[in-house]
């Protein structure tokens, strides 16, 4: 039993060019031998020949038309982010210069006004410690307020 | 650009060309790979709408990686190491799938047949294509890569990145299995 399963091993293995000589030797002389073993190399040859065959080596029609398709759309949808992109980069870039433009307008026109140098100053933040502020109780009254 | 390609050109010229941005020398490639892609894709998957988009990922995927592409590898097994991986993952997907949705069994979704499918009617071809959807895939994807692509045992265990024992074993129990599945077609 055990040997038939090896002879059945070779024989398979053979397909794929696999044997020793040794069992090369072993697998011919027990073809020569036996009619079943040579039946089954048959079936074995007709079992590869038709997977080879009769796969399916097509896609529906028009296959390489719908690959370029797709990638035309990828590549037209992948410019357009990047156009996007590239004017919003332009646009932030612009906002963010007039800001700090008015912010640099500002300090000018802080540092002009109260002719303090430093960027306390310049930001216009008022001089109070903040032990003066937590020290400083809200002492005001509804009528402060309406 | 834009001119007719022949098919005489090598496939480096056509790569080469590809990368310079010749889209009718990828459309050649594509044209010149589909039926390696195709055995590859359907024998995994079936004949079915999600065969066609894989066969297309696959293609979309090279296209992506042209530049990097420095044909260390043939570009069929470069291709085909992108369909066989692509199919695994959709595999994966359909399995997730059918275990949250269906209590089908994933060998019976393999065998749904696509609409167009029906328009080319060929029992032998729907027979093997049947028979190999019953396969393990493990033992599905050493069958398609050795018998139906045609990669020798070494190739194949470097494409599944498998040791070539591994692929022997599988040929052979896998082989066995289709044997006792297409017997009874192919005859005693």
């Amino acid at each position: 039993m055990k040997k038939k399963i090896k002879i059945q091993e070779l024989l398979y293995l053979s397909f794929d060019g696999r044997l020793s000589e040794e069992e090369q030797r072993q697998l011919e002389d027990a073809l020569a031998g036996s009619p079943r073993l040579r039946k089954e190399k048959e079936r074995i040859e007709t079992l590869r020949r038709e997977i080879g065959q009769q796969a399916a080596r097509t896609f529906r029609p028009f296959f390489a038309e719908r690959v370029m398709h797709t990638i035309a759309t990828a590549v037209k949808a992948r410019n357009g982010l990047e156009k996007f992109t590239k004017s919003l980069q332009l646009a932030f870039r612009r906002v963010a210069l007039a800001g700090a433009t008015a912010i640099l307008l500002l300090m000018v026109v802080n540092i002009v006004r109260t002719g303090d140098l430093s960027v306390a100053g310049a930001l216009g933040l008022p001089q109070e410690t903040l032990v003066e502020v937590l020290e400083s109780p809200f002492d005001a009254t509804v009528e402060d307020v309406l | 650009m834009g001119e007719h390609l022949d098919g005489q050109l090598t496939d480096e010229k056509l790569v080469s060309r590809a990368q310079k941005g010749d889209n009718e020398a990828f459309r050649e490639l594509v044209r010149r790979y589909e039926s390696l892609v195709a055995g590859t894709v359907i024998g995994m998957l079936g004949k079915c709408a999600e065969a066609d988009d894989v066969g297309q990922e696959t293609f979309i995927r090279f296209y992506r990686s042209l530049k990097k592409f420095r044909g260390e590898s043939k570009l069929g097994t470069y291709l085909t190491r992108i369909a066989i991986n692509l199919s695994l993952n959709q595999l994966k997907r359909r399995k997730r799938r059918s275990n949250r949705f269906f209590s089908t069994p994933v060998d019976e979704l393999h065998d749904l047949p696509d609409e167009n499918a029906t328009a080319e009617p060929n029992e032998d071809r729907e027979i093997v294509q049947q028979a190999l959807g019953r396969l393990e895939i493990k033992f599905r994807s050493v069958i398609v890569l050795r018998l139906i692509d045609g990669y020798s045992t070494e190739e194949t265990a470097n494409i599944l990145k498998i040791p070539v024992g591994t692929v022997l074993s599988r040929l052979s129990r896998a082989q066995q299995k289709l044997k006792e599945l297409l017997t009874p077609y192919y005859g005693a």
